[in-house]
């Protein structure tokens, strides 16, 4: 049973897990390619860690972007056609959603390994200055998980009812009425970033998605 | 606070936002002093300030009521419809400028008069006085900060030599914050001289040689190692003053092994090479010796005679020259930016996040009422 929903979600996912594992594979051969002489002058350091934290951002995205398209394709099929397939097998509701979600954390193996060798890659590659450190084990880590919180969201979502996004959707549309509220009437009350702030610092569900995604750092 | 009018014709045409701030101080003379100089510099400087107030008020250029906003020694001469904005502006310029001179604020702000002009370029001011430009009235902080950046530098400016040398060029004088003590933490881990790998390891007196805070003749092999002298040399930098030193005998026989001509020709190109921290580390430990002096501790440095960079700063900070640079390290050195590393409460919490969110997934009520 699970061979063949492996089957069937590879089928649907393949274009964003083959993307994402070339996009995860290139992105640090990428963010070393100025990494140049082992004994640098201070301005090269910096240049080198600035051109590190410029591309530190994609990773974050490339993992929700992974997480996206494999979390939704899970479902796409079934809504397209209305469960049927899903009623016809002979088992319970959360077995099913388990063998999808299992089916799709193997799908994201992919660009989590390719991710981990271009990382290796690039860090025995590039000559890395005095003082600073490639941290490609530190980094592969953190992306793997970022892949499946975002995987996660994704799949949560897309998992629920129509009325369920609309729930989710009224929630969102209220905290922003609140706010405008807030504004008309004075107030400095700033609902939204208070919102966000909790969203990507410890404990949040976003934390894992801010810090300093850097393969060479201090 | 007071009100003055100008003796002019209204010249409607003239914009309606327009600005002038004096500065009254002496630059001049800014190195040690006794008393009774001081009292006598400060009487004058007093002079001084009303004499070019009178002379700025008088220029019927100015075209229409002025108001005087005045704190301490500064003076912004402003329009009417202005006054509030400029108002608020000059607290926080004063108490920025009050807080870095404290006693000292009139020594400090000496003889040269600075002049701010707002958005009109038609002002005709006196020859003598500095001029600094508002562009925007954003913010008033925000023109506060610029205004105190400005007359920080042109105190700067007024300061000896040997400090100015130090340091050419400070961008500000207020407290070392986390982005600039960060930097720095990058250029003390990462510069690959034996002197500051000494220092990281909390070696002070290698600390003050990176910083260049002590006098030497030959200041290059107090910073580098005969092999990296060679190493300098050797990276040259292939610039047009580069390739032409290539043909000096100096460069020649470092190249060729000779630890003296290595020394000799660095210490001919001292400026090409400097010290082995850089400026903004230089800054830093700047802002620290200000920071812990706190009030007034410009006015010491100013007035200090110690020879050395080190024993000024360190007279500006109060304290002894290794329990500053103690204090600085330790700051720096706590700037160290969190790395990619993952720490376990941060592991453990998105392994929980996909837990919960998994279980939501498997409670859907989609098959049960779709």
């Amino acid at each position: 049973m699970f061979r063949e929903i492996l089957r069937t979600q590879w089928k649907w996912s393949t274009i964003g897990v083959v993307v994402g594992a070339v996009v995860a594979f290139a992105l640090p051969l990428m963010t070393v390619q100025g990494a140049g002489t082992a004994d640098a002058r201070w301005i090269e350091v910096r240049q080198l860690l600035d051109d590190q934290r410029s591309w530190a951002q994609w990773y974050p995205l490339l993992a929700l972007a992974v997480g996206l398209l494999v979390g939704t394709s899970a479902w796409t099929n079934d809504h397209r056609v209305r469960h049927v397939y899903a009623l016809t097998l002979p088992l319970p509701r959360w077995r099913f959603v388990l063998l999808r979600y299992g089916a799709g954390l193997v799908l994201l193996v992919a660009p989590m390994l390719a991710l981990a060798v271009g990382a290796g890659v690039a860090a025995s590659a590039a000559t890395v200055p005095s003082g600073l450190h490639a941290y490609p084990v530190a980094l592969s880590i953190r992306f793997a998980l970022a892949v499946v919180v975002a995987y996660s969201i994704f799949f949560a979502i897309s998992s629920g009812t129509t009325r369920t996004a609309g729930y989710v959707l009224s929630v969102v549309g209220a905290v922003v009425v609140v706010q405008l509220l807030f504004r008309v009437s004075g107030g400095s009350t700033n609902l939204l970033t208070a919102i966000f702030d909790r969203m990507v610092t410890w404990p949040g569900p976003f934390e894992i998605f801010s810090g300093r995604w850097m393969l060479i750092d201090v | 606070m007071c009100s003055v009018r100008v003796a002019s014709r209204m010249n409607a045409r003239l914009p309606a936002v327009g600005a002038l701030i004096l500065v009254c101080a002496t630059a001049s003379g800014l190195h040690a002093q006794d008393a009774a100089q001081y009292r006598d510099k400060v009487d004058r400087l007093a002079a001084r300030l009303e004499a070019v107030r009178a002379q700025v008020l008088a220029k019927d250029s100015i075209g229409s009521p002025v108001d005087t906003v005045r704190r301490g020694p500064l003076r912004l001469l402003v329009r009417p419809e202005r006054q509030a904005f400029l108002a608020e502006v000059a607290d926080i310029t004063w108490d920025t400028l009050a807080t870095m001179l404290g006693a000292d604020t009139l020594l400090i702000l000496g003889s040269h008069v600075f002049v701010h002009v707002a958005d009109d370029s038609r002002l005709r001011l006196p020859p003598d006085v500095g001029q600094y430009r508002i562009w925007r009235l954003g913010e008033p902080r925000d023109v506060a900060a610029d205004l105190a950046r400005f007359i920080v530098h042109t105190i700067w400016e007024g300061l000896d030599a040997t400090l100015r040398s130090w340091l050419s060029n400070p961008a500000g004088l207020d407290s070392l914050s986390n982005t600039q003590a960060e930097a720095v933490y990058v250029d003390l881990v990462t510069a690959p001289w034996e002197l500051v790998k000494a220092c990281r390891a909390g070696d002070l007196e290698a600390c003050a040689r990176s910083l260049d805070l002590e006098v030497a003749d030959d200041t290059v092999s107090l910073w580098y190692t005969a092999e990296e002298q060679r190493r300098r040399v050797e990276k040259g930098g292939g610039t047009w003053w580069d390739i032409y030193n290539r043909k000096l005998p100096d460069y020649i026989g470092c190249t060729g092994g000779d630890d003296a001509a290595c020394s000799v020709y660095l210490n001919q190109h001292r400026w090409m090479i400097g010290a082995p921290l850089s400026a903004s580390a230089r800054e830093s430990f700047l802002r620290v010796a200000l920071e812990v002096g706190g009030e007034g501790a410009l006015g010491r440095l100013a007035r200090s005679e110690a020879p050395a960079t080190g024993g000024r700063l360190s007279a500006a900070a109060g304290v002894p020259r290794d329990s500053l640079i103690a204090l600085w390290r330790d700051r720096i050195l706590a700037a160290a930016p969190a790395q990619v590393i993952i720490t376990g409460a941060t592991g453990w919490t998105a392994l929980a996040w996909v837990l919960v969110l998994a279980f939501l997934a498997l409670r859907s009520t989609r098959w049960r009422n779709p």
